[in-house]
């Protein structure tokens, strides 16, 4: 566990550093966590970094670490509400956060964007999920397709 | 076919949006829907139709929603369609017309493919770490290995019926409508008719089989009981004091396919076991006590005590992180023959791999080698649980450096170097031949780390209390089961007395409540509690209740 004033850095595929509380990453990113376990990570001269994530992504996942470690005890529906406004971004915004969490492995941004491309599609018509995910080509022949909506009239 | 569509990569306008994920993301993503999106996801681009089309995709949506009686259909997609009852019926009118597409390639996919293919016949692998033992008497098994290290005992079940009457075949003919427990990760319980898990066995291509692995088969099959006796050096079992009811699962039926089988674990409540088996072989791997093996990670709930294991299935561990062991890292390993019993020590990890379909019978035991052990396992706080299962990881530095100080036994290494040497430095089991010195080797593998009850008991928590400490669900038996047991053992086994009162002061503190009951009655003018009432008994809502003359 890292102590609360110490200060990690951050490097985004831009090169720009990002300084944060060490605590507030080791809580939620379980590699980072274990490059401070393991004392790879040198407080004067290291910068972790992460060439697949953007500046832009960077700090929203630093925003997501630093209000959850500071807010866990909320209550459950203030701490829903502010997800909701913090994943409010277009599609491009939720994959690349989906990536940064993915490649930090922050388990619990991963379960909220999970969540959140779950209920994009849920109940939805075929027509509809190719619509919001932005899929231009089925790739099916018209026969394939034919098939299917004969097949699974009620997806359609 | 012409010759663009050769050359066309379909996956950009097939996934839209999604298709900056890799496949391994998309999968998981899958994986957490529903089973209705999923089938719906199928029919919205050719490449989601494959990866909605994954077998073990739907094994997990499968599991994930299956509870009671399970019947395999051919496949995991029809058998969810049709064992979910949330789904209405047009779901379940699955008639699968499978569809091939080019330009979509997938490694990841390929990789799970060729697991889910693997074939096991060679895969087998004997170091020759750990012995073989035939006609070994009880005294050089209490002697040499029980508590201590692990031993291939051969000839123990040559007598048994089991011997020639556990096959698949003569199972089913006599088993075939009986319903067995199913072993899989989410904790709902699945069962399933052996005749439906024999057919499932016969055509199933999963990477992580489902296997039989049953505590209730002796409910369920009386008759299996005939088959096989506690061979007699693992007669002794000081659980056989409770009542059937009450008594922890200690006894297992287990079934599976090649490719199945347990995956890393250290044994719950530190006991011991034995695990003979009938058909098939099985691959075992096992570390000593407090090496945690590589690729898992031990989590302990710091109010409870609650041990949860993450690890990779045990195909996926041979397959992934074996490789990369170097040779002095490797655990020992054996491979199981029909007829043959191995025996498992309190608190080593080990991991099971079945290269065929095995049947095996397993029995799990307390006796005076590992009581204290078991004991300590019970005892309320979590720091001794993590210990026990990884030395000196589950220590903050801080520990860590008292404890290195107060026992002074070890080189002047930091910290990180020696994190950084766990890693490396196991002992070679190799070197040592005398059965002393490799006793010795097993139970103090680094740093001094040794898995020794007074070495072990340093990290307990005195001042928690086992009446008021929180009890972890993953505990075999509730506090008040455990007071009860221990207080049968010390009233039913009196020349054993001495041993249960060091279990007793290790689990309970005992010694703590005797003073205490001795002072409270000192004030009262009490009679001191007799020797037969000096254990804490009760549900502890009225603390003195354990001494009879206050009423």
């Amino acid at each position: 566990m890292g102590s609360p004033l110490k200060k990690i850095m951050l490097c985004s595929s831009e090169k720009e550093i990002f300084s944060v509380e060490e605590q507030v990453m080791v809580q939620h990113s379980v590699i980072i966590n274990n490059m401070i376990e393991d004392g790879s990570y040198n407080y004067e001269e290291s910068k972790i970094p992460l060439d697949c994530v953007d500046s832009k992504t960077l700090k929203k996942v630093i925003d997501y670490c630093t209000y959850h470690t500071h807010h866990h005890n909320d209550n459950q529906e203030d701490l829903e509400a502010w997800d909701a406004q913090f994943l409010n971004v277009d599609s491009n915004g939720l994959y690349d956060l989906l990536m940064a969490a993915n490649y930090l492995e922050i388990r619990n941004l991963l379960d909220l964007i999970y969540r959140t491309i779950k209920n994009m599609i849920k109940g939805k018509k075929i027509d509809e999920i190719r619509r919001i995910l932005n899929i231009k080509d089925h790739g099916f022949t018209p026969e394939e397709e034919e098939q299917n909506r004969k097949e699974y009239p009620h997806f359609y | 076919m012409d010759d663009s569509s050769v050359h066309r990569d379909r996956r950009p306008e097939a996934l839209g949006d999604l298709g900056v994920l890799p496949d391994e993301t998309l999968c998981s993503i899958l994986e957490s829907l529903s089973p209705r999106d999923v089938a719906r996801l199928a029919c919205v681009s050719s490449v989601m139709y494959v990866l909605c089309n994954e077998e073990p995709l739907w094994m997990s949506l499968c599991l994930k929603g299956a509870s009671g009686l399970l019947q395999y259909q051919g496949c995991w997609k029809k058998t969810t369609l049709l064992h979910n009852e949330n789904l209405p019926d047009k779901y379940k009118e699955y008639q699968p017309r499978p569809l091939y597409f080019d330009g979509f390639n997938s490694l990841f996919l390929y990789r799970r493919l060729y697991r889910c293919h693997t074939t096991l016949e060679s895969f087998h692998a004997d170091d020759g770490n750990v012995e073989r033992r035939k006609d070994l008497s009880l005294k050089d098994f209490y002697d040499q290995y029980d508590a201590k290290k692990p031993v291939m005992l051969t000839g123990l079940a040559e007598t048994w019926p089991a011997r020639h009457k556990w096959t698949t075949d003569q199972l089913l003919q006599n088993y075939g409508d009986v319903a067995f427990k199913i072993s899989q990760r989410s904790s709902r319980k699945v069962s399933m008719k052996f005749k439906d898990y024999v057919s499932y066995m016969e055509v199933q291509h999963d990477e992580d089989p489902l296997y039989i692995f049953d505590e209730k088969f002796g409910e369920v099959a009386p008759s299996l009981l005939k088959d096989y006796s506690v061979p007699h050096l693992f007669q002794e079992d000081f659980f056989d004091i409770l009542d059937a009811e009450q008594r922890p699962s200690y006894r297992w039926l287990i079934i599976g396919p090649q490719r199945s089988g347990a995956s890393w674990h250290v044994d719950p409540a530190l006991t011991s076991a034995w695990n003979t088996l009938l058909s098939g072989r099985k691959r075992w791997a096992l570390y000593p006590p407090g090496k945690v093996p590589l690729g898992v990670t031990v989590h302990v709930n710091e109010e409870d005590g609650d041990v949860n294991i993450e690890t990779p299935s045990s195909l996926q561990w041979w397959l992934d992180y074996y490789p990369l062991l170097p040779d002095e890292d490797k655990p020992i390993e054996c491979t199981q023959l029909p007829g043959e019993t191995i025996y498992v020590p309190s608190g080593w990890w080990h991991c099971v791999l079945n290269l065929e379909t095995t049947i095996a019978v397993t029995q799990n035991y307390v006796n005076s080698n590992n009581f204290e052990f078991v004991c300590l396992d019970m005892a309320p706080g979590y720091r001794h649980k993590g210990v026990c299962r990884v030395g000196w990881l589950a220590l903050d530095e801080e520990t860590y450096e008292n404890v290195r100080q107060s026992t002074a036994c070890y080189s002047d290494l930091s910290r990180k170097e020696k994190r950084a040497k766990t890693i490396k430095d196991v002992d070679n089991l190799n070197s040592e031949s005398t059965v002393n010195g490799a006793s010795r080797n097993y139970g103090l593998w680094k740093d001094g780390f040794s898995y020794d009850i007074e070495f072990l008991s340093i990290f307990l928590d005195r001042d928690r209390d086992h009446y008021l400490s929180p009890w972890s669900v993953g505990n075999s038996i509730g506090q008040r089961e455990l007071r009860e047991w221990l207080s049968k053992l010390w009233i039913q086994k009196p020349q054993m007395r001495e041993l249960i009162w060091k279990g007793a002061c290790i689990a309970l503190n005992a010694d703590k409540w005797l003073e205490c009951a001795s002072k409270i009655c000192a004030i009262h003018n009490l009679p001191l509690p007799s020797d037969d009432e000096r254990l804490p008994v009760g549900s502890g809502s009225n603390p003195v209740s354990f001494h009879s003359s206050i009423y």
